[in-house]
């Protein structure tokens, strides 16, 4: 919808056209995070890897994976599920109605993205191994990070304008209006 | 978005490359290390909103050049890493096509 657009865009980056892919992202990565968690957890007894043999397994069960009390994988889980939830919260147009949403939504997508991306690094370097679906999850959180950047901007953009315009940000921020 | 696409192969690639080539430990290292970051940054990079952000790459391609001479390592491994580094470097320095102009873009919220 035109109307709904930010000024100066020529489409509503709040559409659900654009946010339902990377809710779904975000339910596949949850999936693939519940599955490695199980296996940590011990309510699984082994772990798929079509590539890496038994990497995944030296990875999971690695001191890395057991720095905080619950299994790094875990974190994943519920990192994956705030960002579906914080995706889907609100309609199209939440960019300048709801902006908190979707600035949560993206300070939830950009640390996933970088714990994922620090994790691979760890995996060769730390225990000489990879482990397929760990990396297929790194992916995901690293593709979901470009197409949630687009909506961050332009409640940025509008905030940053009632603020030039002399209205609230504190008022913009919660409710979008000066 | 081709461009950064395949930067993130690349990135893939130099990841990989270690264990299929058996590299040296140093080099292996130093390819890990930047190996995921090109590709982050490259697959970032993809969407138009970030697209400046494959300028990075460019750093990341130098840092693979430059950290192959420091870590000395087998001229299989320094091949590899400065040829995938100078690939890096022209990747991140091709221009990018604006579909959009995202209202001023980033650029905005600092006017």
């Amino acid at each position: 919808m035109a109307d709904r657009s930010p000024p100066g865009w020529n489409y509503d980056p709040s559409a659900w056209s654009q946010r339902l892919p990377i809710i779904a992202l975000a339910l596949v990565g949850a999936g693939i995070a519940a599955y490695l968690a199980a296996f940590q957890l011990g309510i699984i007894s082994s772990v798929w890897d079509p590539f890496f043999g038994s990497g995944s397994r030296r990875i999971l069960t690695s001191e890395v994976s057991r720095l905080l009390p619950i299994p790094d994988a875990a974190l994943g889980a519920a990192g994956y599920l705030a960002d579906a939830i914080s995706g889907a919260i609100g309609g199209p147009g939440r960019w300048r109605r709801m902006p908190w949403i979707v600035i949560l939504f993206g300070v939830a997508v950009g640390p996933l993205g970088a714990v994922s991306i620090t994790l691979v690094i760890l995996q060769p370097l730390l225990f000489d191994a990879f482990c397929t679906l760990c990396l297929a999850s790194a992916v995901i959180s690293v593709v979901m990070i470009g197409p949630a950047m687009d909506e961050v901007l332009a409640s940025l953009q509008h905030v940053r304008g009632v603020q030039r315009d002399g209205g609230s940000t504190w008022r913009a921020f919660w409710t979008g209006e000066g | 978005m081709i461009p950064q696409l395949l930067a993130a192969a690349l990135g893939a690639a130099i990841m990989l490359a270690p264990g299929i080539l058996a590299l040296d430990s140093a080099t292996s290292d130093l390819l890990w290390l930047l190996g995921p970051i090109a590709t982050s940054i490259g697959i970032a990079a993809a969407s138009d909103v970030l697209r400046g952000v494959r300028r990075a790459n460019v750093l990341v391609g130098a840092a693979a050049v430059v950290g192959v001479v420091l870590v000395a390592g087998t001229t299989i491994g320094a091949g590899v890493a400065i040829a995938s580094g100078v690939a890096l470097i022209i990747l991140g320095l091709l221009p990018s096509t604006v579909h959009t102009s995202f209202g001023g873009g980033w650029r905005r919220l600092w006017e």
